[in-house]
This record gives structure tokens, sequence and C-alpha cells, in this order.
């Protein structure tokens, strides 16, 4: 494992971090937050760049090979309701980066979402649901197309 | 209650007490300059570092707080240009707010991480108004001339760009508004981003 930079690791959970990844934080740093009784966990290989902040209250599990660009942003809890008290929090949802897949800058993983082995998410994309093998989200609302 | 846990109690109590005091005077120097609703009842916290232009602008209505984190907040208010902040309001770390000529938020907001409010930005300018109640999650960036109704929430990632009414999600960008009992009620396929 490389680190360069700055890692804030907060929280009561567990982070559980690969062979070979780099976690590239020079320019910004890295936040990796697990609540108690959560777990991150970042496969063989991965590439986390400066900037990203990763916070989970139950799982996130990043493939082993994935690149997360600069600035992403992965939780698996929206920390607060929309409707109702402000201050509840909603069930967390584990989100999971599959093999290879790449996000792009200011990319933002929102509960439940899941992105398919080899996928690309588009530069300040928000995903919130499923992303199947081998396809590309971009856009706002965002679309898909297969890159099969 | 044995006399341990009683002992326990009181440790942590006192702790609480020094972490507050240390958040409240740390925003009072981060933040000195601007007005504040007196020294007891004007209780403001910083829980990191909040790099601060021009405080003499600014005004914070009791218990605002910043949360700190990896990236520090920056609060910008031009010379004659007002950024006021109502009570209970909260800022996590990342957050950058620029007021050229006004800069309003309501009572018991939520400002996520990374989440940028200007009024000015470059091509356009004109107030910003945030009304009570409103939860601007991760990363949005509010541009000039919006209003924002009590009540909102703007989904994360979101560019709002015109106003959003009383109790609506804003989502996308440009911002599309949706009232926040249907968002919570359905999940229509072109709400992808929330």
């Amino acid at each position: 494992m490389r680190v360069e930079g700055r890692v804030c690791v907060q929280g009561a959970g567990t982070i559980r971090i690969g062979a070979g990844v780099r976690l590239a934080a020079s320019v910004a740093p890295i936040e990796l937050n697990a609540g108690p009784g959560a777990a991150i966990v970042i496969g063989e290989g991965a590439v986390v760049e400066g900037g990203c902040s990763i916070e989970a209250l139950a799982s996130v599990r990043i493939g082993s090979g994935a690149r997360i660009g600069a600035f992403s942003k992965i939780v698996d809890n929206h920390f607060h309701r929309a409707v109702g008290p402000r201050s509840e929090h909603a069930p967390s949802v584990p989100v999971e980066v599959g093999e290879r897949a790449v996000l792009g800058p200011r990319a933002v993983l929102l509960p439940g979402a899941r992105i398919g082995a080899r996928s690309h998410v588009a530069a300040a994309t928000v995903v919130s649901k499923a992303v199947p093998e081998a396809t590309a989200i971009f856009g706002m609302p965002a679309r898909m197309r297969s890159m099969a | 209650m044995s006399a341990d846990r009683a002992r326990a109690s009181i440790v942590a109590l006192a702790r609480e007490k020094l972490v507050h005091a240390r958040d409240y005077a740390r925003a009072r120097f981060q933040l000195r300059g601007a007005h504040f609703d007196g020294f007891f009842r004007g209780r403001v916290y910083s829980g990191g570092k909040v790099v601060v232009t021009g405080a003499s602008g600014m005004s914070f209505a009791p218990r605002v707080f910043f949360r700190g984190g990896m990236i520090p907040t920056e609060l910008e208010c031009a010379p004659g240009a007002e950024l006021a902040v109502g009570a209970d309001t909260g800022f996590n770390y990342g957050v950058s707010i620029v007021a050229r000529t006004s800069v309003r938020i309501g009572a018991r907001c939520l400002f996520g991480s990374m989440v940028r409010v200007s009024d000015d930005d470059g091509m356009s300018s004109a107030p910003v108004a945030i009304g009570d109640d409103v939860w601007i999650a991760y990363g949005a960036i509010i541009c000039p001339g919006v209003v924002i109704g009590d009540g909102a929430v703007v989904a994360a990632g979101s560019v709002v760009t015109s106003a959003v009414p009383a109790r609506t999600l804003a989502v996308g960008n440009p911002a599309r508004c949706i009232p926040l009992e249907v968002s919570a009620r359905v999940r229509p396929r072109e709400a992808s981003s929330l």
C-alpha cells in the first residue's frame, strides 16, 4: 500500500485496505470514516485520488483495481432525513464499487449505489442506484449507456 | 448509581464542557470582528479551520456551528456586503460562502461538506437568500440570485440556478424542483440523482 499526503481516518469501525492500494492524497487529504460496526473495504490495487471522502455507517466496498477520482464522495447513509426530523438518520444502504470500475473526479455515490465491474462514472455524476457491468453513467439526471 | 459510574459521568460532562469552551474560543477567534448576539447568548462553535475575510460584514445568531474536517471552511464578505447566518445553523467542512452584496441564511439550516454559496460568480451578481430549516447536501452549488424557501432540501451534487420553493427538493444540474412529500413517496426514473 502506498500513501501520499494526508489520510484522515475517523470512526470506530473497520477499514480494510488490500495490497497495492494507492492513496494519492498529496494535493488534498483523503477521508475514511467508518462508524461503529461499519466496514470500509478497499480491494487490491485500487487507487483513491486526493480530496475523496468515504463515509460508512454500514458497508462501503471498493473492488480491486478500481479507481476513485479526485474529490469524490461515497456515503452509505444520507445522515439526515429530507421529510421528518432533520437530525434523524435514515437506514444505511451498502455501497459497492465493482472491480476495475472508474469514478471520474467529483463523482458522488449515495446510499444504494452499486457500480458494476469495469463501469465508468463520469465526472460530477451523482449515482444512487445499481449500474450494470461495463456501463458508462453520466449526466444529471444520470443516463446510462453500455460500453460493451 | 455507584461511585465509579458517578465519577465517569462527571468526567464525561467536564470533558464535554471543555470541548465546548475550546470550540467557542476557536470560533470567537476565527470570526473576530463579526457581529454576535452577545458574549454568552451568542455562542458560536467551530470544530476546525475556518478562513475568514471581511468579518465586519458578518453576523451570526446563537449556536451556529462549524464542523471541522480535512478541508477548511471559507467565509468571505466584501466591504459593504452582508453575510447573515441564523440560529442553530451548522456547516460541515469545506463549505465556501462568498458575499459580494448579500447572503442571508436562515435558522436551523444544514450545509453538507464542500457546499459552495456565492452571490457573485463573475457573470451575474445578485443577493442569495436561504430560508429556515433548509438542508443543502454534499457538494451542492448555490448560484447568485437564488432564493431557497423554508424547509427545502438541495440534493447532493446539485447546481441551483433559480428559486427553490418552500418544502421542495431541488435535484440536478441545473436543479429541478420536486415537492418533498412527492419525492419521498415516489422514486421516478429521472430522479436517479437522489
